[in-house]
């Protein structure tokens, strides 16, 4: 049988750290089953949301459930952006030798 | 974003403390943002993880370089897109939020703006031993602004 966290309840309607989700995911027991219900939970943060995808996808069997329409949403982000290959888009950076504290200053002030 | 950039202290600069600074400038109606830590700095992080080391050079420029570009320090072959970190920070800020980024570590320093994007090798009697992460992001959000187009 599956054992029902209420997440809002022990830990808040707003999620905001990897460490929280790392709390969660060391109170948990592998060989258990859960669902996490995500009731009255508002907002999470994109890392906070990462680590509960790495919950979700882990040797524990875990289950979300009554996900708030933000909270859906940064999942869904998250999950999107697993699928992805890096991008290294940006390209390089000029990298400019500045000798003195003068050209730093120069530099600071160029626009 | 704080959480990521905070979160990037506890995992990667090998620190147990770290410093945040948040202020409201009413006159320019702007919020400046500092995260600090007094860590290995990115370049240390990246010989420390063992990441990109052929691509690494010699310099905490060449590191910079290497973060803006996206090259995680994370060691998950699995997931390679995870490290959100700082070049999408980055984007959000000054892409999305029409803001500045700039990045002090160790002896080089990245700014970027709407118009200028360069990395500073500073001279030797600058050498911060750790890493200042700045953003300086206007109060009014940009009405096109899509927190989710900067999240994957």
């Amino acid at each position: 049988m599956k054992q029902i966290i209420n997440i809002q309840e022990q830990y808040g309607a707003e999620l905001h750290t990897r460490q929280m989700m790392e709390r969660l995911a060391a109170s948990l027991v592998p060989t258990n089953e859960y669902l996490l219900d995500m009731a009255g939970v508002e907002q999470i943060s994109r890392s906070a949301a990462d680590e509960l995808y790495n919950l979700t996808h882990s040797e524990i069997h875990v289950d979300l459930i009554n996900l708030e329409p933000f909270v859906e949403k940064m999942l869904s982000a998250v999950t999107k952006g697993r699928f992805l290959p890096r991008q290294h888009t940006a390209g390089d950076m000029p990298i400019i030798h500045c000798a003195t504290i003068g050209s730093v200053q120069r530099q600071l002030m160029a626009k | 974003m704080l959480d990521e950039l905070i979160c990037n202290i506890q995992q990667h600069a090998q620190t147990d403390k770290g410093y945040a600074y948040l202020m409201y400038n009413k006159a320019a109606r702007t919020i400046e943002i500092i995260i600090a830590d007094f860590g290995i700095t990115i370049y240390g992080s990246y010989v420390a993880a063992q990441k990109h080391l052929d691509k690494l050079g010699d310099s905490d420029a060449d590191a910079l370089n290497l973060a803006q570009n996206g090259y995680s320090v994370k060691n998950l072959p699995d997931t390679e897109n995870r490290g959100y970190g700082i070049s999408s920070n980055m984007k959000m800020v000054v892409d999305g939020l029409k803001g500045e980024f700039a990045v002090l570590s160790g002896n080089a320093l990245l700014l970027l703006t709407a118009n200028d994007r360069k990395i500073l090798a500073l001279p030797p009697e600058i050498d911060f031993k750790g890493t200042m992460i700045m953003v300086r992001i206007p109060a009014q959000m940009p009405d096109k602004f899509n927190l989710y187009d900067y999240m994957s």
